[in-house]
Order: structure tokens, then C-alpha cells, then sequence
């Protein structure tokens, strides 16, 4: 009998168990994990485990990691270019700069060995859809994030060609998903050639000076969600996602920034400034 | 005139015609743009041409650039230059070092090139020493290198383990596979011109003095050194460039500015066509709803298929063996023909008589040779009772596995080739039909040519509805039918397909196994299918018989970053036997529905790739295009081509254009005799070029455009499923489009907002309407 009254205990109690798991991973680990949506990986080695979980993957155009076992698995896979750069170990450097298309290095930036491109020259173009699309595409990418500059000062002279840069790819690879940042001056313009945006150091940034990173002040911020919301104005199925810099050793920080963009309601993804961290263990 | 300026006129006249100078044909300015690269092969040792690295590897390539591979037997005297008018350039890429007279193809090769033809060298040419073991003079080398802006040095470098690879031209190497691990053996080369463009240099212990050339292009053609051009396994099997074959031929063939009459696409969308093979008619199918009334396979390609997709032509072509009453009586076997002929969408095609597995076997046929093989064929029923018997009992199903239609055409060439001393030395027929088991599949009789084309399309057409006809031979067996026996065809009035099995896919990651438009044979044209069909997903029709459903990928492969093929559903009654071969089939006709394409009959492809190597492409010197005798080919393409744009006030017979993967495609009035296009700057590459109203594409055929106002237009157009356009024009408001049929009634209409950017999209109807005159008018006209 008492076998039996102790057994039903045990039951009720795996069952309470049971129930407190469902709501604490439903409650508690959305706010202390990682998004399952975005991942932006710069490192050009394999490692496909840890980037399987996720559904937008931003990848080093670089990569050395099959792709086909994220597409087929119904991922898509966009490669990082930008379009206004180029690092000199580059296999494309010698060449452009033979042409004359590398105009200066870059005086500031986390990465040293970067240099600028001439953008408004069409031969960028020609390289950029002759040469480098196709390349990515069949290393199997299904679209591009197109990483332009932060700076005004490395901008407004290249504002035009840029925008036709992007109308050119969507114009002649009309398959391929486009993303870009949350700048307004391009997503005016580009709204109907895109699909996705990404809204970078939204909440947080890494100051290369002060070789630190620091949370942005809450007015700029929502100033941004601000913009960010018109956007939706004019494209009701905008795809959005946030990348944030955040130490990743922090795990506490980490987590309160995930609390944050939920509360927001963004897709987002929290890294190292040079983009070579994935969490270990994603649940 | 004077008698000396006479003379000296004459003179002229004479070493220009000598020269070839006067070779190509004007037409009111246009002069023919030579587009044949002419491959010289070793014939030696009675391999054909098709076994050769020049048609399994190059010519895929160069169809897309534009130029058309021609064979020269090296038994065959050498052209002369008055014989090459549309000869662009030579490639050299032969498989033996050695052959009876270099010196003459040295000689030949330095005319040539001062003659203007570009030419390729490809691994190491067999200059050196001739059969007898004779050195080639030192001074002819010299000079046949120095035409290519090279010298090479003695030395062979054959320990490279202390070589780099420098100066990588990024859009020449590193196509499909980077180099890794031991580097091949080279022999020494070194640049003499400087307008030599050098993509690929090794160099020795980090000294630049000991730089040698790898691959590079120059003014007069193009080399690459043996072993740097494509990986490959010993067995041939695996197969991928390091060199980028489209810019490298490009470059040294000088295409970048070429006009490409391009057989992928129709009104600016890509092609799409499918065929069946009759093979599995009779088969039992094995599909649950199916099999409980025994019913055949070719019931369910009828029921599942045909007529579930009539949006999507197809060409169905039974072995016309299989109506025969002496393989078993059952009536279905011909109502299903019937049912199926009567569709619409249905193309009527043969797949032979007896179906001719190995056909060189029929080339020279004797019944004496066939004899041997008889006991294998399936039995008729004429002469035996307890056939007769068993006949009736089974209704002439048959759960018989197929013969099959290797398909597998590079596969098979490939594990042909390798054994090709064996072949050579020992009886190479019986060594195929090993791979067959017979010649053929049925025996009916001692072969004919006859009955394989002319009575089969006869028996065939007695199912068809009256007037319609047999349009499309399709090959069987090896698919590597004698020239005699494809001029049978042709004299029959079909055109003929199959052969190719291109595959670009995980199994077989490279472009190397993708086909060429086709083969040359003797003085007759076979077009090789777009994609492979079951076989080659199935282990020949053994297992993984979802399999086929893979053809997406090559389909996907094949059309970007460049589009090299037509997305082309090709397969055999079989496919009705088993569920998941059904469900595969099922996935890539879904996966056509979801893609703008432009759906044609399978022998009207055939027509477009006929046009594409036969027509007349001609340049003036205004720098404007002109093609004549083009046939059913009705897109040119060119290729970089950001910043061009069609100007139409200078163009005659264009519909339109469309910027595509870099390249712009052009649309031309499938009506017009001989169109002309002309090209401008387009410096906004981001937007659609402006003009005069201009088709950007549509999923049917278009001709006779014609402007009655400025502010309307109306052309022809026919097609399969609903008829989608997308038109471009200056115009602002509202649109109106009608479908007038051949007594003017309207039979649909479509009123809409037309862009922000001139551009109006509509279409016709879902039910695949028959087509008619298309009248577009804008509403707003102030």
C-alpha cells in the first residue's frame, strides 16, 4: 500500500517536474540564451556544428564551409561584401590594384590591412557582378549582406554608385536575398530592391580608441528603433535583425542585451567586434 | 587603267584570295564573324572525336561563348586557309605526344596564325618528336611559339616542391579547385611578347629569375601548361577545372565582344522542355492505387502526369516495338498512346522500332553478326502455342527490367575511354554489348534503318489524331547513333535529341559534365538532351528511386551564375512504376512551375539548337549585328554587358531586351528574316533602360511587333500555360492588353496600372489558351 502512495508521489512529482521544465525553458531561457535566428561568423574554417542551429547566416564571402548543408536544411546563407573595401590579402588585391581601383589604406578601422576601393569607377561594378556574385553563388551563397561605410566622410561622394551598385545585383540576380544596414539614405532608395536589413551596434559598440565596448545612449537608440519603425511603412514584409558587440566572456551582459532586443521584439545576434565568436553552447 | 595598275589589281586580288583575305561573305556591309574553333584529333587509333577532352570538356564552354567545335581527323590533310572562312581559331588538346609529321602541323599551325586564327595549346602538343623517334627542328618551334608570344626552354621541372604559384589572375584561376598538395611536373616557359596576359606563373626557391608561364592569352591565342588546366582522377570520374574555361577561352579566343546566338532562353526567359522515352510502357506499375488492376506504368505517366500538367509541353515517344502484336496482345498498351497523343500539350516523338541499344553495332550490319546474340531477346508470340498461352494470361505486361538508355554518356565514354588499348586490341563491340546484354531490345527481324525511322514513325502516327504528326526522333541505347543513320532522320522531316546527360551536382561537382549542344557526325547534327534523365540518379534504374528528384540542383547549377542549359525534364515510362520515382518526377514539374520560364516542345528546342549552329552571324563596321538563316533561334546574348543597352532606332526585328547575370539578352521577333541588332551605352545599369516600348520577357513566343501608334502595340504570340508578359515603355496610367483569336473575337483582356517606371505586367488567362494577336494600348495618351 505504502509502495503504492509513494509511487503516485513519485509520479505527481517527475509530472510537476515536468511541467516547471516546459515553463522555465519557455520563460526563463529566451532571456538568458542566444537568438536562434542570426549569425554573422567572419572565420573562414569549418564550423558547421555550431552554425546549424540558425536560420540567417552571415558568413566571410571567404568561407572554407560547405554551404549546401545549411541550404539544404532550408537556411539561407548570405555572404558579407563590402562595397567599399578590401583587405590586401585578398586574392582579388593584386589584380585591382594593377587596374588602379585600390585607391588609399584605410586610416582607421579594427582591421589595419584594409583599403579603400574606387567606387564610382565602373570597372567596381563589372568586378563586383562579373566576377565576384558569380563566385559567390556557386559557393552557394543565396544572397549578400552589402556592408557599406558607417562614416558620411567615406560616403558622400559614393552614395549614387552604391545604390546602382545594389539596383545592379538585384537587377541582374534577381534571385538573390539582399541585405543591408538600417541607413536610411539607402533603404530610401532601395526598399524595393531588398530584403532583409540589419541594424548594427543598435544597442551596443565596441570604441577601437578605448579598446572597449560601451552601451549607446538610450536617445540615440530609440532614435534608431524610430527610423527603423518608418522602414516598416514602407515595407511592411521587411525582414529585420540587430548585430550587436559585446564582450563575449560577459555572459551576464550578453544576456541582459538578448532581454533587451526580445523586449523589443528584434531578431538579433550578439558577438565579438571581430566577428569570430559563436556561442559554444546555443541551447 | 593602266596595264601595270591592271596587273598589280590582279596580283592582289590573287595573294588575298591565296591568303584567305577575301574569304568571308559580304552582305550590304555585314560581314560573316567567324565562329568555329577547329580541334585537331589523333585518329590514329580509331577513337572518335566524341572520347576526345576537346568535345567532354572544351566544347561546352565554347558553345556558351559562342563558338562551335568542328573535328579535323589528323589522318585528313590539313585545311588550307581558304577552306577555313568561319574558322576563329584552333585548339590543340590532344591526348598523344607523338604523331607521324609534326613538322607539317608546326608549319600549318605558324600560317595559320599569321593569317589571323587565334590558337589554343592545351597540355604539351605533340611537336617535339614524331612516331619514328625524329627530332622536330628547333627553329620551327621557335617560331610557332613565338607566333603565341612564348619561348619555351629545355628544362623540365619535375621536382616542385619548392614552387609557388604566383600571380594568380583571380578571374582565370581557381575556377573550380585550388591547387593543393604536390604540384605537376612543367616544362620551362617564358613570355616573349609583352601584350601576353600571364594568369598563372610558378617560381623556383623564391628566385624570379626562375619564373616560368603557366597559363596565360595573348593577341594570337592561349596556352596552358599539361596539368594545370583540370584536376582529374586516373579513372576519369572526377573531374574539376582550375582554370576558368569561359574567361580563358573567352580571352584567348577574343569573345567578350561577340554576339551569342544563344539556345538556353526564348522571349528573354529560360527554356524549359521535357521528352519521355518510351522505355517501361508495358511495365507493370507498382504504385499502390495503380497495381491492384494491374495497370501499366505508361497508364500512370497518362493519369499523373500528362494530364495533371498540361501547362508543361512534353514529347512522348513510344518504342513503336511495343505496339508490335508479336510481343503480346493488350489493347491498353495503344489506348493509353491514343489518350496521351490526343493532349494538347503532348508532342508525338519515336524512341525507334526495336530500340537499338549500341547503335554502332548496325553501322555496318550483317544477320550473320546478330545471330549470336538471339537467344536473348524476348520471344515472340507468332510461332508458339504456349507463348501464345502466356501472352493472353499476361496481356503482354511484362515485369521485365527495362533495357536501358545508358544515359550515363560521359560516364560511359569515360569507362570506355579507359580501357581503350583493351578495346582496341580485343573485339570492342562485343565488350559494349556486354554492357547490354544485346544490341537491341527487341528482335523483330534483321535490322533496318528503315524500320527504325520510317515504320516506326508510321505505326506510331496511326495513334495519333489525324494531322498530327511524328516531330522528334529520340535516340536510344548509347544515344551515339551513326551519321547515316541521323540523316535518316533528318530526311524524314524530324528533327532528333538525346545523348548529353548533363549532370552539376554534388555527385558531380563541376561544369566538366555538362554536355555541348550537341554532336557532329559526318555531315549530320545530333542534339544532345539538356539534362540526364532517371538513369543516372537511379544506378540505372537499380535503386534510389526518389532519386531523379535531384535534377533541381543541376537545374539550379546550370542556370547561375551562368545560364548554360534549358531546364529540361527528360525520362522514361518507368518513372510511372514506383511511388517515389512518381513523387520525383512530381517535385521537378512543381519546381518548373514556380520558375518564369518559357515552355517550348522538346523539338522545337532541337530547332532552336539547329538555328544556333547554323545560323549566319554577321558584323558591320558600325559594330552592328546581323543573323541570317538562324532557324527557330530567336535570342543573341552578350555577355559583360553592365553598362549596353539595344538601341533600337539603329536595330530592325527586335522585340526586346532583358539585363540578366551580367549579360544582356536579346529577344528577336521570331517573324523577321533577318534581324539587326544594334548596341549603345547604358550607363544607369541599375534601371531598365529606357526607349520605344520593348518586351523584358514573357513565357510564350512573340513575333511580328508592330507600332500602329505611338501609344499602342501589337504582335503575335502563342505558348503553353497562361501567357505571361512584361513590357517596358514610356508610357504613364492605365493599360489595356487583349488576346484577339483568327476571327477577331476577344478571347481575353486584361486592364492594369502601368509602373512608376513604364513597365506593365499582365497575363493571359490559366487554361492554356491557344494564342492569338496581342494588342496593347495605353489608356492615358495625353
Amino acid at each position: 500500500m505504502l509502495d503504492i502512495v509513494n509511487r503516485k508521489w513519485i509520479y505527481r512529482l517527475m509530472g510537476w517536474t515536468f511541467v516547471y521544465a516546459i515553463i522555465l525553458s519557455a520563460v526563463i531561457l529566451p532571456t538568458t540564451g542566444y537568438s536562434k535566428t542570426l549569425v554573422v561568423y567572419s572565420g573562414i574554417n569549418s564550423q558547421a556544428n555550431l552554425l546549424l542551429p540558425y536560420n540567417i547566416l552571415i558568413l566571410n564571402s571567404k568561407t572554407q564551409q560547405p554551404l549546401e548543408p545549411f541550404t539544404v536544411r532550408g537556411k539561407i546563407v548570405l555572404a558579407h561584401f563590402s562595397t567599399y573595401k578590401i583587405l590586401e590579402n585578398s586574392r582579388y588585391f593584386l589584380e585591382l590594384n594593377r587596374q588602379g581601383l585600390i585607391t588609399k589604406k584605410r586610416s582607421q578601422g579594427i582591421d589595419v590591412d584594409e583599403f579603400l576601393v574606387n567606387v564610382n569607377d565602373r570597372r567596381w561594378t563589372q568586378w563586383v557582378l562579373y566576377t565576384f556574385i558569380p563566385q559567390f553563388i556557386r559557393m552557394g551563397f543565396q544572397g549578400i549582406y552589402f556592408d557599406t561605410p558607417k562614416r558620411a566622410d567615406l560616403y558622400e561622394d559614393t552614395l549614387d554608385t552604391t545604390i546602382n551598385l545594389i539596383k545592379t545585383v538585384h537587377l541582374h540576380y534577381p534571385q538573390l536575398k539582399i541585405m543591408i544596414r538600417d541607413d536610411s539614405r539607402l533603404f530610401d532608395r532601395l526598399y524595393e530592391d531588398i530584403d532583409m536589413v540589419i541594424a548594427e551596434s543598435l544597442f551596443s559598440s565596441y570604441d577601437p580608441v578605448k579598446e572597449q565596448y560601451y552601451l549607446l545612449k538610450v536617445v540615440t537608440r530609440d532614435r534608431r528603433i524610430r527610423q527603423i519603425n518608418n522602414m516598416f511603412k514602407k515595407k511592411a514584409d521587411l525582414k529585420l535583425y540587430i548585430l550587436d558587440y559585446w564582450e563575449t566572456d560577459d555572459q551576464d551582459g550578453v544576456a541582459k542585451l538578448y532581454s533587451e532586443h526580445e523586449r523589443h521584439g528584434f531578431n538579433s545576434f550578439i558577438t565579438s567586434i571581430n566577428l569570430d565568436w559563436i556561442p559554444p553552447n546555443k541551447p | 587603267m593602266l596595264p601595270y595598275q591592271f596587273l598589280i589589281l590582279l596580283l592582289c586580288f590573287s595573294i588575298f584570295t591565296q591568303k584567305g583575305f577575301c574569304e568571308q561573305k559580304t552582305v550590304e556591309g555585314f560581314t560573316s564573324e567567324p565562329r568555329t574553333i577547329l580541334s585537331l584529333h589523333d585518329d590514329s587509333k580509331n577513337s572518335p572525336y566524341w572520347f576526345d577532352k576537346p568535345h567532354k570538356l572544351a566544347e561546352m564552354p565554347l558553345n556558351h561563348i559562342g563558338l562551335l567545335l568542328r573535328n579535323h581527323n589528323l589522318s585528313q590533310p590539313l585545311p588550307s586557309l581558304s577552306q577555313m572562312k568561319d574558322v576563329r581559331g584552333v585548339l590543340l588538346w590532344m591526348s598523344t605526344d607523338r604523331i607521324a609529321d609534326p613538322n607539317r602541323l608546326l608549319r600549318w599551325a605558324i600560317d595559320i596564325i599569321a593569317a589571323g586564327k587565334k590558337l589554343v595549346v592545351m597540355g604539351t602538343p605533340p611537336f617535339d618528336i614524331n612516331l619514328k623517334g625524329e627530332t622536330t627542328p628547333g627553329y620551327l618551334m621557335d617560331r610557332f611559339w613565338g607566333r603565341l608570344g612564348l619561348k619555351p626552354l629545355s628544362e623540365w621541372v619535375r621536382f616542385t616542391h619548392k614552387v609557388q604559384l604566383i600571380d594568380k589572375n583571380p578571374r582565370v584561376m581557381d575556377f573550380e579547385r585550388t591547387f593543393s598538395g604536390v604540384l605537376p611536373s612543367y616544362k620551362k616557359m617564358v613570355a616573349t611578347d609583352p601584350r601576353v596576359k600571364v594568369h598563372l606563373t610558378a617560381r623556383q626557391f623564391n628566385k624570379p629569375e626562375t619564373d616560368t608561364v603557366l597559363v596565360a592569352t595573348g593577341p594570337n591565342g592561349g596556352y596552358v601548361a599539361e596539368s594545370f588546366a583540370l584536376y582529374t582522377t586516373p579513372e576519369g570520374d572526377f573531374i574539376q577545372w582550375y582554370i576558368n574555361p569561359f574567361n580563358f577561352f573567352a580571352k584567348a579566343f577574343a569573345t567578350d565582344k561577340l554576339a551569342k546566338l544563344d539556345a538556353t532562353t526564348m522571349s528573354n526567359r529560360r527554356i524549359y522542355f521535357s521528352h519521355i522515352d518510351g522505355d517501361g510502357w508495358r511495365n507493370l506499375t507498382q504504385i499502390d492505387e495503380y497495381s491492384k488492376d494491374k495497370k501499366l506504368s505508361s497508364e500512370v505517366i497518362l493519369k499523373e502526369i500528362l494530364e495533371k500538367y498540361p501547362d508543361l509541353p512534353v514529347t512522348v515517344a513510344p518504342i513503336a516495338g511495343d505496339f508490335d502484336e508479336r510481343l503480346g496482345q493488350n489493347p491498353s498498351i495503344k489506348k493509353i498512346a491514343k489518350k496521351a497523343f490526343a493532349l494538347k500539350h503532348v508532342e508525338i516523338g519515336s524512341h525507334t522500332y526495336s530500340h537499338p541499344l549500341f547503335w554502332q553495332f548496325f553501322e555496318e550490319y550483317s544477320e550473320d553478326k546478330e545471330q549470336q546474340y538471339l537467344w536473348l531477346y524476348p520471344q515472340l508470340k507468332e510461332n508458339d502455342f504456349f507463348q501464345q498461352l502466356k501472352s493472353l494470361l499476361d496481356m503482354g505486361r511484362t515485369k521485365k527490367k527495362p533495357q536501358m538508355d545508358t544515359g550515363a554518356w560521359k560516364q560511359a565514354l569515360n569507362r570506355i575511354a579507359s580501357n581503350e588499348n583493351e578495346r582496341i586490341k580485343g573485339n570492342n563491340d562485343q565488350e559494349v554489348i556486354m554492357e547490354y546484354r544485346t544490341p537491341r531490345a527487341y528482335y523483330f527481324g534483321p535490322y533496318s534503318l528503315a524500320q527504325e525511322i520510317a515504320e516506326s514513325v508510321k505505326e506510331i502516327e496511326k495513334l495519333a489524331p489525324e494531322g498530327k504528326k511524328v516531330k522528334l526522333f529520340q535516340w536510344s541505347g548509347d544515344t551515339l547513333p551513326y551519321e547515316d543513320a541521323i540523316l535518316a532522320v533528318e530526311e524524314a522531316g524530324m528533327k532528333n535529341i538525346n545523348g548529353g546527360d548533363s549532370r552539376f551536382d554534388r555527385q558531380f561537382p563541376s561544369i566538366s559534365w555538362v554536355a555541348p549542344l550537341g554532336r557532329r557526325v559526318g555531315s549530320a547534327w545530333q542534339t544532345y538532351s539538356s539534362n540526364s534523365n532517371e538513369n543516372t540518379y537511379t544506378e540505372l534504374w537499380s535503386s534510389n528511386f526518389f532519386g531523379f528528384k535531384h535534377l533541381v540542383k543541376t537545374v539550379h547549377n546550370t542556370g547561375t551564375p551562368l545560364r548554360l542549359k534549358p531546364f529540361n525534364v527528360y525520362y522514361h515510362m518507368y518513372s510511372g512504376e514506383k511511388t517515389s520515382s512518381l513523387n520525383a518526377l512530381r517535385f521537378n514539374l512543381d519546381y518548373a512551375r514556380s520558375l518564369p520560364l518559357t515552355p517550348i516542345a522538346a523539338s522545337h528546342f532541337a530547332s532552336v539548337v539547329e538555328g544556333a549552329i547554323g545560323a549566319d552571324l554577321q558584323r558591320d563596321e558600325k559594330g552592328r549585328w546581323r543573323i541570317v538563316d538562324r532557324g527557330a533561334l530567336n535570342t543573341v546574348r552578350f555577355d559583360q554587358a553592365l553598362f549596353t543597352r539595344v538601341d533600337f532606332n539603329k536595330s530592325e526585328g527586335v522585340l526586346g531586351q532583358k539585363h540578366h547575370q551580367g549579360s544582356l539578352y536579346i529577344a528577336l521577333d521570331k517573324d523577321h528574316e533577318a534581324p539587326i541588332i544594334a548596341l549603345t551605352d547604358h550607363p544607369n545599369s541599375g534601371v531598365l533602360p529606357s526607349g520605344r516600348p520593348y518586351m523584358v520577357e514573357s513565357s510564350w513566343m512573340v513575333g511580328s511587333l508592330s507600332f500602329p501608334t505611338p501609344h499602342s502595340l501589337k504582335f503575335n504570340s502563342h505558348g503553353y500555360g497562361s501567357g505571361e508578359f512584361v513590357w517596358k515603355t514610356p508610357w504613364k496610367g492605365q493599360f489595356e492588353a487583349s488576346l484577339i483569336d483568327d476571327v477577331g473575337d476577344v478571347i481575353d483582356h486584361h486592364v492594369g496600372n502601368i509602373g512608376k517606371n513604364g513597365v506593365l505586367k499582365f497575363s493571359f488567362g490559366s487554361k492554356g489558351l491557344p494564342g492569338g494577336r496581342v494588342e496593347i494600348k495605353n489608356l492615358e495618351t495625353d
